[in-house]
């Protein structure tokens, strides 16, 4: 069971609730639901990344490929997580984009430095999207997965020589910004 | 699992609580001011208590990770340049917390600072699991906090800092070898309350 299925049955009680408590006072949901599925699609993408990264980049010795084994697996999690609570909060999963990730794969280094921008940029998304949430159990589901998030940032970085947590405060980036990021991997 | 959300009911308080008690003063018009000034208070002082409950978390890991650098101990084990920046960041972090302190009340006196002896005197290797330890504290105590945060800058700022706590705990976990593998941690954070995190902080003299 994951952390978001189970902090679902908190936002399940809410709806109960709801049902002798005024409609009105669950329309927010929408834009809850429009926040999960904006998450949905970057947890899709990362997930084909790593999916792909193990078929086709060439010489990752057996440390980085099981790295990024936890990672793929890290990220179906995600997915799966997000699809359910979407879901029972009585929306409709988005469907998994079409993902090409060009010539980002056919090197070690190039695939690792792509795996770092998406990565840094999913932590400043999950950050930049979750006060906006008005139900607070969405806002701590969202958190665990942005410190996972996080943590695998962290890892390339270390991977790539890189400082795991340059910055004191990490940036928290819109929507518009992230899918700009992630927009050049996805085909509509 | 453990749900991501820990459940302290007689601490809670809600952002939907508040809200609706904002309502209720809505509707009742008489002494309409008085709620609306008694729910200010109300959200004042849970963030204040968040605020000075992280700001101790955040001395110790400062503390610890300054002593670390000033001290050189952790030889040259490829972990010491994190260390560095790990004591510059949580530095910044202090800075942070005090701003926000001061912003919703009275600042707090800083408590003496810890000597961290017995760790210290035990070596290296306990010194690396003793800060991987607290730095995976310090993530899961921010965690833990997340969904009780009234303020929305606030808790902007707690989540700009709680995700580099994340990464942080990764780094000095996986360089470190702490934990059982290439990547010891889950899919999914796992929060700890503040009764969780003060219990376990005790033996870093807190």
């Amino acid at each position: 069971m994951s952390v978001l299925r189970v902090t679902r049955a908190g936002f399940l009680g809410a709806l109960a609730a709801g049902l002798v408590a005024p409609r009105a006072a669950f329309g927010d949901i929408r834009d809850d639901l429009r926040i999960l599925s904006f998450a949905l699609t970057l947890e899709y993408v990362q997930s084909a990344l790593y999916r792909d990264a193990l078929q086709e980049v060439p010489g990752l010795d057996t440390v980085e490929r099981r790295a990024i084994g936890h990672l793929r697996d890290n990220e179906v999690e995600h997915v799966d997580a997000l699809r359910a609570t979407i879901s029972d909060a009585g929306g409709r999963p988005n469907d998994r984009p079409r993902v090409d990730f060009g010539n980002a794969l056919s090197s070690r280094a190039s695939f690792f430095k792509l795996a770092n921008t998406l990565e840094d940029t999913a932590v400043s998304g999950y950050n930049g999207a979750a006060p906006a949430f008005e139900n607070e159990d969405f806002v701590a589901a969202f958190a665990s997965i942005a410190q996972i998030e996080a943590r695998h940032s962290a890892i390339i970085r270390t991977i790539r020589g890189k400082p795991p947590a340059p910055l004191p405060l990490d940036k928290a980036s819109n929507q518009h910004v992230v899918r700009q990021a992630y927009g050049p991997y996805t085909i509509e | 699992m453990r749900p991501a959300t820990p459940r302290t009911p007689a601490a809670r308080i809600s952002r939907k609580g508040l809200l609706a008690v904002a309502g209720a003063s809505l509707v009742a018009a008489c002494g309409g001011g008085d709620d609306k000034e008694r729910e200010r208070q109300a959200r004042t002082a849970a963030d204040l208590e968040i605020v000075r409950f992280l700001l101790g978390v955040e001395r110790i890991t400062t503390a610890f990770w300054e002593a670390v650098v000033q001290r050189g101990a952790l030889g040259d084990m490829q972990v010491a340049p994190i260390a560095r920046q790990t004591a510059r960041n949580d530095r910044t972090h202090v800075e942070t917390l005090e701003r926000y302190e001061r912003r919703l009340g009275t600042p707090s006196t800083p408590p003496e600072t810890p000597g961290f002896g017995e760790i210290f005197a035990a070596g290296p290797r306990e010194v690396l699991e003793s800060g991987a330890e607290l730095a995976n504290l310090a993530a899961a105590a921010y965690l833990g906090q997340a969904n009780r945060i009234q303020d929305r800058n606030l808790l902007a700022s707690v989540l700009a800092i709680h995700s580099v706590e994340g990464r942080q705990a990764a780094a000095i976990n996986r360089i470190g070898r702490v934990g059982d593998g290439v990547l010891p941690d889950d899919a999914f954070a796992q929060p700890l309350t503040m009764a969780q995190v003060r219990s376990r902080m005790k033996r870093f003299g807190a």
